[in-house]
């Protein structure tokens, strides 16, 4: 805009200059002209004052004054011209103006002059001509007067009519005339008054005519014409020089300002092609920018989506946190901002872990790692952590981004996983022991009774009953895992039937009454009175068998045994609660698994398979049920069997 | 040889005419001459309306009026015989006493002077405005349009048109010899050798100088009328006039500046007497008038 203002400045200013240049070199050939019309006007005035002046100083013979008086109008008119056009031009002049005034008086007297002379110059033409007439009336006679009359009178004539004589010898021609027609005797032939008449006529008029050609020359018209126009010549030179010098500085002004035009518009146009190429370079970048601020929303989208996202400020308190942070931690955010990283802390992560990110972070460096944390409900989830620092200009960290993918599942999967494998050389190590120390018994006591001979037949009979014992704890053995392999192959069959809960139970009870017995252990029965199940009676009774083995096993003696049947939410739950040693929460999460025996109650007395549980669980799950255990160390578990009621009908 | 030399003289005096022939016609402008008639017969241009140029200046006749002395729009006796307007545009100033030196400046003083039409400016630019006529012409002729000076130099350039060529004597001067009488001759030749023509001479035969009235002898006439003076106050130029032209002579009776002589016989005595000195004979007299006669002219058709 203001470029643009500049450039509409200046070639205004050009066009102005432009305009008065050429107005100014309009007014000089104006000028130019009016000068040329000046000096042509002059010449003439030049020429024909030359030609008046040899019109008046011509001889004096009779003559017509057409052409003088027409010169002498010419001369007037031009000479009226002329002082007109100079008094215009150099109105401010004071000398030129004084010339004029002198020459135009000079002139008007001249005119009065020049009429004065042709009236003089008439009469004495007039008299020329009568002595003319007289000198030839009297030139035929003989006498002595005449001749002497006609000499003097033809000496006089071609004196004045020839050459240009004197007053003072037009004076003495005219005494001698006079004198001879005086003193001689006058002849009847000449008119001697006329004769006279006529001579002091002439010598007045000659005299007249004599101070009206030298008053005339006295007025020099000439010499003031000449200084006239070298006083005009004078102004007009200086004048021309000024005009010139104007002109030259009004070129190198033009020039000037046309160069600083050019440069400016110049500039300009390259400013413009610049800003143009600037802007269209900006709307590629900001177009580049827009698609990249758009793939970073995507990204940021898909980051949020499948990633746990937050940023603490360097002194780590939350300042950020993504939808996914919120879901898998538990806290809201309004809970989570301006509160410290440690929030989600977990009790399980050594302090140590944590000296060691921070210091891998504050060293500007990224740490990753597997980090165990804190839900807002003391349940824990692991994340795979990506933390890294974020740098100003200077170098200094202005906030921690942190980027974490939830691995609970990998994590409890691997553990689980790893388990499995533990549990299943257990299970190897294991039955290779279970199955190798009855069979130990059998062939030790069987090579004790062959390598004996003096043994007694009550002594054989009691190892034999231990060979026995062993047989029957090998055959338990490989039943059970026979069946555990039957249901984990998915070939166990069960058929289902309605059974009496209360006499399945009551069974159960005999088949374990020597073990109560022996421990004196009290057994509380309650609510089984009248419920009838549609299961399978066999498999239902083992796994109650088991149960309840498991909890005489582990109940000390003179303690109490609950069995219960209670119906919730559609299913039929029977509790079998001891107040034996209980177990710990890990021991809970894998009581279920096959071959998982728990060490710390492991003695001989009390071992069993390790595959009770196992079975237990497999079984309920055919009938589409559920085992729990709650449990307190020191205080008792209790098992919960759920078995949907929808079996029933 | 002396009377060789004399007779050169003299040939040399007489062999270029003093006396030159009118012209047939005049470079003029004829939309301008057209327009300058038109106001030549306008009596709008004097103050009531009375008289106008043609008043005066009878083109019928000599050019001029016959009355002695003039008289004026306001009927006050102008001084001056009023002289003819007949070629004057070769005379070489205007008026008896020369106050204009141009047709031009002559109609306008004609216009403005109280003693002549006794015009005012305003007025009669006033009243040739109201005529369409005018108004147009003007306005095609004169960027000015009507003022003064316009309607001046029309009139004026309509006067350059009021020539008389083909006189008698004209016709001589060119060549024909024959037209002359005898008796018309010997007037021209006593005409020169008495020297009226010192003063009558060039193409108006007159009016081109200025000459005392009464050289040889004073005159016993009144001047109430101081000629030559009037205009420049020189003590010289007492009883200085313009030397009248002889053209049309025979019809411009009353004669001289203060119309005196009321018949030529009356005005060529005068004029022997008073300017040359002699008194003419009755049958000198009769030369000289027959010989004036002969420079009677075509009248200009105007029309």
């Amino acid at each position: 805009m203001y470029e643009q203002s500049k450039i509409i400045g200046l070639s205004f200013t050009l066009i102005t200059i432009f305009i008065l240049s050429f107005f100014n070199l309009y007014q000089s050939a104006k000028v130019e002209q009016n000068i040329l019309g000046i000096t042509h006007t002059i010449h003439r005035i030049r020429v024909q004052n030359i030609l008046i002046h040899e019109q008046i100083t011509n001889n004096f013979k009779n003559q017509n004054y057409d052409k003088l008086n027409h010169l002498v109008v010419e001369f007037s008119s031009n000479w009226d011209t002329l002082s007109k056009q100079i008094k215009t031009k150099f109105a401010t002049k004071k000398d030129v103006m004084l010339q004029i005034l002198k020459l135009d008086n000079s002139i008007k007297k001249a005119r009065q002059l020049a009429i004065h002379y042709e009236s003089n110059k008439a009469v004495l033409a007039n008299s020329v001509f009568f002595l003319l007439k007289q000198e030839s009336d009297v030139r035929h006679n003989s006498d002595r007067f005449s001749l002497i009359y006609s000499d003097l009178l033809s000496g006089f004539l071609k004196d004045i009519l020839y050459y240009d004589i004197g007053l003072s010898q037009i004076n003495e021609h005219i005494q001698q005339i006079t004198s001879h027609i005086e003193t001689a005797k006058i002849s009847n032939r000449v008119n001697v008054e006329m004769l006279k008449q006529h001579l002091s006529l002439f010598k007045e008029t000659s005299n007249r005519i004599h101070n009206n050609v030298s008053s005339i020359n006295a007025l020099n018209v000439t010499e003031q014409l000449d200084s006239l126009e070298k006083l005009f010549f004078e102004v007009v030179d200086y004048e021309r020089f000024i005009r010139k010098y104007i002109n030259l500085l009004m070129t190198l002004f033009f020039v000037l300002i046309l160069l600083v035009f050019l440069i400016v518009f110049f500039k300009t146009h390259r400013d413009k092609t610049k800003i143009l190429l600037l802007q269209k370079e900006n709307e590629q970048k900001n177009y580049e920018i827009m698609e990249h601020m758009q793939l970073l929303n995507e990204y940021k989208k898909a980051l949020d989506l499948s990633s746990i996202v937050s940023i603490t400020n360097p002194n780590g308190t939350i300042i950020h946190v993504n939808d996914k942070f919120c879901t898998v931690s538990g806290y809201s955010r309004e809970e989570l901002l301006g509160q410290p990283q440690s929030i989600i802390r977990h009790d399980d992560v050594p302090k140590e872990f944590f000296n060691k990110l921070w210091k891998t972070i504050k060293a500007k460096k990224t740490f990753h790692g597997i980090i165990k944390n804190r839900k807002k409900n003391n349940d824990f989830y692991y994340v795979d952590s990506t933390i890294l620092p974020i740098l100003d200009l200077d170098g200094n960290i202005t906030e921690y981004f942190a980027v974490r993918h939830d691995i609970t599942e990998l994590v409890t999967a691997r553990e689980e996983a790893l388990a499995a494998e533990k549990a299943k050389s257990a299970f190897l190590a294991t039955m290779s022991h279970e199955l190798r120390t009855p069979l130990n018994s059998v062939i030790g006591f069987s090579q004790i009774i062959l390598a004996k001979e003096d043994i007694s037949l009550q002594v054989v009979k009691e190892y034999i009953k231990k060979i026995n014992i062993s047989g029957i704890h090998l055959l338990n053995t490989l039943n059970n895992i026979l069946d555990f392999s039957k249901i984990e192959s998915g070939k166990m069959q069960i058929s289902k039937t309605n059974i009496d809960l209360d006499a399945l139970i009551d069974d159960t009870l005999t088949l374990v009454e020597t073990s109560i017995n022996a421990k004196d252990i009290k057994i509380e029965k309650y609510n089984f009175k009248g419920i009838s199940l549609l299961v399978d009676e066999q498999l239902i009774k083992q796994i109650i068998l088991n149960i309840l083995s498991n909890a005489i096993k582990f109940t000390p003696q003179n303690k109490t045994i609950t069995l219960s049947y209670k119906a919730e939410e559609g299913f039929n739950i029977i509790s079998i609660c001891d107040e034996g040693v209980g177990l710990t929460s890990e021991q809970i999460k894998v009581i279920f698994k096959p071959f998982s025996q728990i060490k710390e109650h492991q003695n001989q007395s009390k071992r069993g398979t390790g595959l009770g549980l196992a079975i237990s669980k497999k079984i309920v799950e055919l009938h589409n049920g559920t085992i729990e255990v709650e449990s307190k160390v020191g205080i008792g578990s209790c098992f919960k069997i759920s078995l949907p009621q929808s079996n029933n009908t | 040889m002396k009377i060789f030399i004399l007779l050169i003289l003299y040939l040399s005096l007489n062999s270029d005419e003093l006396i030159k022939p009118i012209p047939q016609q005049i470079d003029v402008n004829y939309n301008k001459v057209e327009l300058g008639r038109k106001l030549f017969f306008d009596k709008r241009l004097s103050r009531k309306d009375t008289i106008s140029c043609y008043s005066c200046h009878d083109l019928s006749h000599g050019g001029t009026n016959t009355i002695k002395p003039s008289i004026g729009a306001n009927t006050k006796t102008v001084n001056t015989n009023i002289p003819t307007v007949f070629n004057s545009v070769y005379n070489t100033a205007q008026f008896w006493d020369g106050r204009a030196k141009t047709l031009k400046e002559q109609v306008r003083v004609s216009l403005l002077v109280h003693e002549k039409i006794a015009g005012d400016e305003n007025a009669i630019i006033m009243k040739l405005s109201e005529d369409s006529y005018y108004e147009t012409k003007f306005e095609g002729l004169y960027p000015e349009g009507i003022t003064l000076d316009t309607i001046s130099d029309a009139i004026a350039e309509f006067e350059k048109t009021l020539i008389t060529p083909n006189s008698k004597f004209d016709l001589y001067l060119k060549g024909e010899i024959s037209s002359l009488t005898q008796a018309e001759k010997d007037g021209y030749t006593l005409f020169k050798n008495l020297g009226c023509i010192s003063c009558h001479n060039g193409i108006n035969i007159g009016s081109n100088m200025f000459q005392k009235f009464g050289i040889f002898n004073k005159p016993k006439i009144s001047f109430n009328n101081l000629g030559r003076f009037n205009v420049t106050k020189n003590e010289n130029d007492k009883y200085y006039f313009k030397v009248p032209t002889l053209r049309n002579i025979e019809k411009t009776a009353p004669y001289f500046h203060d119309g005196s002589a009321r018949t030529l016989k009356k005005a060529v005595k005068i004029m022997g007497y008073y300017q040359l000195g002699q008194n003419l004979t009755q049958n000198e007299i009769q030369k000289i008038i027959s010989f004036l006669r002969t420079l009677t002219g075509e009248l200009p058709k105007y029309k």
